[in-house]
């Protein structure tokens, strides 16, 4: 208690806003600290090299487990491009499919961007996966098309901004107060002043034992990335 | 999952309920209007809220008559003048001993009903089994275009020029041809899924759309594949604006552009059009092709039609391209429009006209 009131009156004095920083990194730079994750059975079908080339941070899974499912969870991507068919390696998938990953990552964290990337358009059995998802590829996919809807992404939806909203709406859902929001807030800033991140027992300080830690940590860790920061 | 088309195939080829109303006996389906029986003003049989098929007729005016509506993927049909047996039983004696006859039809009404319902249940499922075994062999198909539109962009990227534009001047007019005739490939590849499942034309989010560039980039990939025929596109026109749809739009200027250059008369360039209009853009695409009679006009954006002249000029064509170019103009919020010029000339014994696609999105 000692030791959150002292916390209290640093970010007090201290009015950094977690939102005022980043904001002028050029887009050029600012992409390519958006981290991509490609889950796909199929490597050619996701043209991976020429969005690499291009500066695109791109990760390329052909099957997705449940450590790799975790990952997501925990806020190692800032957006995922899942297909359908063919990419679950395990039994945890309530459909079989992408269509179960898709609903458990949006179940998990709604704010997760996810892309449906799919040729399956024909059948009408897809519409959940395609409607649930935020956004949708086609297959076959040029590498031009790839760039103008994760640029479209990156402009609207990735931002440190987007992600500090996120995570202050995700805490107070789960009750945390507005004062160790402001505690939290202050300590993000001035661990970025410090280069670093606030680590995962540092926030579990600071907003308390709450329902799907790692979760919201995650919110953390996708702004450090924005941040480059790293740790 | 039943499908609508299937609903249309069975009931046109069943025979229709019969209804007798005093001494007429009319169609069932002919009585979608309130002329069952012109007794009462409040038309109670033909209610808003609908009946399920399974449960009896519901009694809904003081002579007993009900309704049955039944609905599959979204069409509804309904059919009114129904007379169940517990409504008859209601009636004063006189008219329950005159309404047996009717009382026997309408039963032959709701049973055809029960069995065009399950028919077309059943068909759907057999046609969803067809789709799924086809996209199998599709999904093959993508397999191996991907790994063209892979090899193509290895190809541009490997010029070592800054730009891609620079990089595809760098290729030998042969390869250009090649790594473009691949993106017009694809394009006809995002055409056939809206055939069978409509509803991706609305995939993905709505969003400003270049659609100066959109048309620009599909008529530099069709003339470059198309570099040894004798048609062209030419692009003419201004805009930079930016209306909210999506993305298969692209699809329904690929459609139109496709079609024109499958119907030009040879040595007349495809006049390309894009302006400008208020807040959105207007797309044309105008070619001297076969005139379409003037009593052809109003099918010509219906599933599996082919005009006349049409035929005569290209003997090979589905009739579904434009079918499929309106329904996504309308999952968009538009319609492509039809206009035909009068016969300017003859050639192999069909008649040229100046004929005009157009669309305009926002």
């Amino acid at each position: 208690m000692v030791g959150f009131i002292l916390k209290l009156i640093r970010s007090a004095l201290n009015h950094g806003k977690v939102d005022a920083l980043g904001h002028d990194v050029p887009f050029e730079e600012h992409k390519k600290r958006v981290r991509i994750v490609v889950v796909d059975d199929e490597s050619s079908s996701f043209p991976t090299e020429g969005l690499r080339a291009d500066g695109y941070a791109v990760d390329w899974w052909e099957s997705i487990n449940l450590a790799r499912l975790k990952r997501i969870e925990q806020g190692d991507f800032d957006i995922v491009i899942l297909d359908i068919q063919g990419i679950v390696a395990e039994g945890f998938s309530s459909t079989g499919d992408g269509l179960g990953v898709l609903r458990r990552i949006k179940e998990n964290n709604p704010n997760q961007i996810v892309v449906a990337f799919s040729g399956q358009m024909y059948s009408v059995n897809s519409v959940p996966f395609f409607k649930l998802a935020d956004d949708v590829l086609k297959k076959p996919v040029a590498v031009i098309e790839c760039k103008e809807l994760l640029d479209r992404l990156i402009k609207s939806q990735i931002s440190v901004r987007a992600y500090w909203q996120h995570l202050t709406s995700q805490l107070r859902e789960r009750g945390v107060s507005e004062s160790r929001l402001r505690v939290l807030e202050s300590e993000m800033v001035l661990a970025n002043r410090k280069g670093k991140s606030i680590s995962l027992e540092a926030f579990r300080d600071t907003v308390g034992t709450i329902e799907s830690l790692h979760t919201t940590y995650g919110w953390v860790k996708r702004i450090a990335g924005l941040w480059q920061i790293i740790g | 999952m039943a499908d609508h088309r299937i609903v249309e195939l069975v009931l046109a080829g069943s025979p229709y309920p019969l209804v007798r109303s005093d001494d007429v006996v009319q169609h069932g389906l002919a009585l979608e209007v309130p002329e069952v029986c012109l007794r009462c003003s409040d038309r109670r049989c033909i209610a808003r809220e609908g009946a399920p098929v399974e449960m009896p007729v519901e009694s809904l005016c003081y002579r007993g008559r009900g309704y049955v509506r039944f609905t599959i993927e979204g069409e509804t049909t309904t059919i009114v003048g129904l007379l169940s047996s517990e409504a008859r039983k209601k009636l004063p004696r006189a008219a329950k001993k005159a309404a047996v006859d009717e009382e026997v039809v309408s039963r032959g009404a709701l049973e055809w009903v029960r069995r065009a319902v399950s028919i077309a249940d059943s068909m759907g499922r057999d046609l969803q089994a067809s789709i799924r075994s086809a996209g199998g062999i599709l999904h093959d198909v993508q397999a191996s275009v991907s790994v063209l539109i892979r090899t193509a962009e290895q190809l541009v990227s490997a010029q070592g020029g800054v730009t891609e534009e620079e990089n595809f001047e760098r290729l030998s007019p042969k390869t250009r041809s090649l790594v473009k005739a691949v993106q017009v490939l694809k394009g006809r590849m995002a055409v056939a899924p809206l055939l069978s499942n409509p509803e991706a034309a609305t995939f993905g989010q709505r969003h400003a759309l270049p659609i100066y560039k959109m048309v620009d980039r599909l008529v530099r990939a069709f003339n470059a594949a198309d570099s040894a025929g004798p048609n062209q596109l030419r692009l003419h026109g201004a805009s930079s604006n930016k209306p909210t749809g999506y993305d298969s739009v692209e699809t329904v200027a690929f459609v139109l552009l496709d079609n024109a250059l499958k119907y030009s008369h040879q040595n007349h360039p495809v006049e390309v059009e894009v302006n400008d209009v208020g807040s959105g853009v207007r797309v044309s695409v105008t070619t001297m092709s076969p005139v379409v009679d003037e009593f052809e006009r109003a099918s010509i954006f219906k599933q599996g039609w082919r005009g006349r002249n049409g035929r005569a000029v290209a003997s090979a064509g589905s009739g579904l391209g434009l079918y499929i170019a309106q329904v996504v103009a309308e999952a968009n919020g538009f319609r492509v429009r039809f206009d035909c010029g009068g016969t300017e000339f003859v050639s192999g014994g069909v008649p040229y006209s100046r004929n005009s696609f157009s669309f305009r999105v926002g």
